[in-house]
């Protein structure tokens, strides 16, 4: 029965069909029709998903922000009064005969009053005010406005560390932004604005008449809606489909959120121009990048520049197109006019103005390529890559840019020179230069091209140190006082080791002569190879190791007699922490790049505190410093008091390796210490030694650094006895020969000289006229 | 007359100053043993004048390779290491352990030398129990404390641990 009704059920419902079947064709419309609407609706579904995940969620990775050390100010402080000029300068202070806003400095003779622009350090926020720093010979001698005595400049951005998409921004609300800013933008790229929805009819029809007439694509219709949508969300692929979505997520945006929060992140996202790799996005880092200024600080004619910009960041730059974007920011001052945004004074005013866009030189973010890979790396021993190109943390760094900048043309003034002088094989070089004592590293070149960023040779050029290694030896030898002095001999003669090889080891002095006995200072002094590996020798090469290791060295070496010699690879930042040791008075001290670390919201995440620990006593501390300043005195580094003043007490040694193919300085003064290497990188030989090349750039350097004289103050575990040095007895002053010898107490000669009373020259004159 | 008169003058003169001549002449061909004398206590005027003298002996290059300067030998204070000093040793006091490290190193940025910022560093330190760390910055300060100072010797106590 049941299958009996199934069946006529089944012959009604084909009789139907039969009968009231629609056209094959109608049946199918209405199917894709309704797949169509179907899609469409999940397609609208996605987007809207798109469009609101993204606008919801933290829409963009904001880059960490580097900062140099900034410059402080206190009265004693040895600055000159240009160099203070330039570091204004470089903060894009203008210069003007009245202090109106920040930003702004009037010079009176040498007094500068200056009106700072704000800014929140790692421990408190310095706001805007007005100071006066008055100068008199290189030296500060009056500070106005500041409190506790001491006054601390803005520090100058000297790079961040963006996504590898290298998107740059610094992001803004709209409360910061200057109100010309957002209605002269609206004015010029949107003037309906404030009632479409996402999609302006009008402004298509009137894009395409203008490209129906011109043949071809010259004027886009869409609106600021459209035009976020598609930098935000899509690609810049030009296609009908891309169109259609970009119409549906612009309308859905306007759905969802309101005019304001589509204006503000219109003002982040847009794209405003290109510095290398890094991509200059939003309105917040294009007023840095064009002018170095806050985006509120920004003047009409600054704003209409930038507003200008939106419509070609490439074809309106500036600096290659002056003309061009100077007529484009007409154009927009002109709108702002029309639009009654500016009144008639203004305007008038404003296209009197330059473009006032800073100097190349000026541009500085990315500048130092050397040391911000130093910043990165230490950093990253912290820190996630991917927190420090996405959550806007602030980094405080040790980099001096009056340092760096002095260094960097050392470097390419006599490299210049070096590579005149040996045409055959072109030179590198790197130099690091250290803060005596903080440790801190304050200016860092990794290449002969500065602003080269790649092969880093401060931190990843590991190479022989050859003579570098020789104070280490001496101090290993002076740390037994009974044993040895600055003043004891040493024999200066051709000598053999046997190896375990077989082979035999035969050191050579650089000028192939022996010279015979001769007390340590001055086998130090003229870095006598023969002297030094007998001393080595006679201390133990594992005591020589030891000493290195006490001096802050970390990897580990063979003790092969060779090491004696300095067969030691080391990179520049591994010797600038061995001498530091030397330089801090024998406390060991872990360089470092960055003083302290600050999340997007302003507070303090990480302080890179100071920490220190003294290695060698005061006493053998002493007998180095004395040393090391022989060598620059008598001895190899001689040279540099033809180019600095004598009274300025200076140590450091002087590093050839084999061949000739390292150049190594490594000195110090009481507050720096400078490592300066110059070779090849195919480790060729070179016609350089110590003296001829790395010695020249720290010369070079140095005689633009304002830095003290080591200090000569002798700690009381120190006697200063006179000691006749062709036999180390004790001698006295004026005596023929006799030199000035530190002694760690109780280890000085007994047995005294007889003494020659060193003659003058009226005594001299008498000589020979009887 | 007058030129005999001369003459007689002029061979004195010769005659005296032959006499000077020989005794420098005695005197600086002396090769017996003269009193040493050490030069740890003498000022800086005095070592300077050494240094000039040296410079006109032998090859003619410079042999006083340092001028030492005495332990106690008066250091120069510029008032912002003073201010600093202070604010570091305040904010200790208001157990603001971390600010005080702040103003110590800064102060030490200025002045590497100054044993108060040790001291300061040395007593947050070891309030924040890093006894290590308080160590090895009361041992600094000790080198470049006045001996037997307070303050050397509140140092020398701290560095015992």
């Amino acid at each position: 029965m049941a299958k009996k009704s199934r069946r006529s059920s089944s012959r009604r419902h084909s009789g139907g069909r039969a009968k009231k079947q629609p056209p094959l064709i109608a049946y199918l419309c209405w199917r894709v029709l309704l797949i169509a609407i179907v899609a469409s609706a999940l397609w609208i579904v996605y987007l809207d998903f798109t469009v609101r995940e993204k606008f919801d969620g933290k829409k963009w990775a904001i880059p960490a922000r580097v900062y140099a050390q900034p410059l402080e100010l206190y009265e004693g402080l040895t600055l000159s009064a240009a160099e203070f000029e330039r570091e204004l300068r470089a903060l894009g202070y203008k210069f003007v005969s009245t202090l109106t806003r920040p930003g702004q400095v009037v010079r009176r003779g040498a007094r500068y009053d200056f009106y700072s622009k704000g800014f929140v350090f790692w421990d408190k926020e310095d706001p805007q005010a007005r100071y006066q720093v008055g100068f008199d010979n290189s030296t500060v001698t009056s500070l106005r406005g500041a409190k506790d005595l001491i006054l601390r400049l803005e520090p100058q951005e000297i790079g961040s560390i963006y996504p590898s998409h290298g998107e740059d921004r610094v992001l803004v609300s709209l409360e910061q932004i200057p109100p010309l800013l957002g209605e002269g933008l609206i004015a010029v790229e949107d003037k309906n604005f404030a009632h479409h929805f996402g999609i302006s009819i009008k402004g298509i029809s009137r894009a395409m008449l203008a490209n129906v007439q011109a043949g071809g694509f010259v004027q886009g219709g869409s609106t600021l809606t459209q035009q976020l949508v598609k930098n935000f969300y899509l690609t810049h692929e030009r296609s009908l489909w891309r169109k259609l979505q970009e119409a549906a997520m612009s309308f859905l945006l306007e759905i969802h959120y309101t005019k304001a929060d589509i204006l503000e992140a219109y003002i982040n996202e847009v794209y405003l121009g290109q510095s290398g790799a890094r991509s200059i996005n939003g309105f917040g880092l294009a007023a840095q990048h064009y002018f170095n200024q806050p985006l509120d600080n920004l003047k009409p004619h600054q704003i209409a520049l930038l507003i200008g910009v939106v419509k070609g960041a490439s074809y309106y730059n500036p600096w290659r197109s002056a003309t061009r974007a100077q007529a484009r920011r007409d154009v927009v001052l002109n709108v702002m006019h029309e639009s009654r945004l500016i009144d008639q004074a203004t305007w008038q005013h404003a296209l009197k103005q330059p473009l006032d866009v800073v100097t190349s030189s000026q541009k500085q973010i990315g500048e130092f390529p050397a040391f911000l890979d130093i910043v990165k790396r230490q950093l990253q021993q912290d820190y996630q890559r991917e927190d420090l190109q996405s959550e806007g943390l602030r980094i405080f760094t040790t980099l001096s840019p009056k340092v760096q900048r002095e260094t960097e043309r050392a470097m390419v003034r006599q490299m210049r020179a070096l590579n005149q002088r040996s045409p055959t094989t072109p030179l590198q070089a790197a130099a690091v230069i250290t803060a005596v004592g903080s440790g801190e590293i304050i200016a860092a070149v990794g290449d002969a091209n500065p602003r080269f960023s790649g092969f880093n040779r401060v931190l990843d050029a590991e190479r022989q140190i050859g003579s570098l290694v020789k104070p280490f030896v001496y101090l290993a030898a002076l740390k037994q006082p009974q044993k040895y002095q600055l003043s004891s001999m040493i024999e200066d003669a051709p000598m053999s080791v046997d190896l375990s090889d077989g082979s035999q080891w035969q050191p050579q002095n650089y000028s192939k002569e022996s010279y015979g006995l001769l007390p340590l200072y001055q086998a130090l002094a003229y870095s006598y190879n023969q002297a030094t590996a007998r001393l080595g020798l006679q201390v133990g090469v594992e005591q020589v190791i030891a000493t290195l290791r006490q001096a802050g060295l970390q990897k580990h070496i063979e003790p092969f007699p060779s090491v004696l010699l300095g067969a030691i690879s080391l990179t520049p930042f591994e010797v600038s922490h061995l001498y530091h040791t030397l330089a801090a008075d024998g406390v060991y001290t872990p360089l470092r790049a960055i003083r302290s670390v600050m999340n997007a919201d302003n507070k303090p995440l990480q302080r890179y505190e100071l920490s220190s620990e003294p290695r060698l006593s005061e006493a053998q501390s002493h007998l180095m410093h004395f040393a090391l300043q022989g060598v620059m005195r008598i001895g190899t580094g001689r040279s540099v008091y033809q180019q600095l003043p004598t009274e300025l007490a200076l140590a450091g040694k002087t590093g050839t390796s084999n061949d000739q193919r390292d150049s190594w300085f490594a000195g110090y003064s009481g507050d720096h210490l400078g490592v300066v290497w110059v070779g090849n990188d195919e480790n060729k030989p070179t016609t350089l030694t110590g003296s001829s090349g790395a010695l020249k750039i720290w010369t070079d350097a140095f005689k633009h650094i304002a830095t003290r004289s080591i200090s000569q103050t002798a700690p009381d575990t120190i006697e200063y006895y006179w000691i006749d040095p062709s036999n180390n007895l004790r001698s006295a002053e004026g005596c023929e020969n006799a030199q000035l010898v530190p002694f760690i107490k109780g280890s000085e000669p007994r047995e005294k000289t007889n003494c020659d009373l060193a003659s003058d020259s009226i005594s001299h004159w008498l000589k020979k006229l009887f | 007359m007058f030129v005999t008169k001369n003459k007689f003058v002029i061979v004195k003169l010769l005659f005296i100053i032959f006499l000077l001549s020989s005794v420098l002449v005695a005197c600086s061909s002396t090769t017996g043993p003269v009193a040493i004398r050490d030069s740890t206590n003498v000022d800086r005027a005095s070592a300077n004048n050494r240094l000039n003298a040296n410079e006109s002996t032998t090859t003619g290059e410079r042999i006083a390779l340092v001028d030492p300067v005495a332990p106690d030998a008066k250091k120069i204070t510029v008032p912002i290491i003073e201010r600093l000093a202070e604010q570091a040793d305040q904010q200790y006091r208001a157990s603001n352990y971390k600010e005080a490290i702040n103003i110590a190193e800064r102060g030490l940025r200025i002045n590497r030398k100054e044993p108060r910022f040790y001291l300061t560093l040395t007593k947050a330190y070891k309030s924040l129990n890093n006894n290590k760390q308080a160590i090895f910055f009361a041992q600094q300060g000790l080198r470049y404390a006045q001996k037997n100072s307070p303050l050397f010797f509140e140092l020398k106590r701290m560095s015992a641990g």
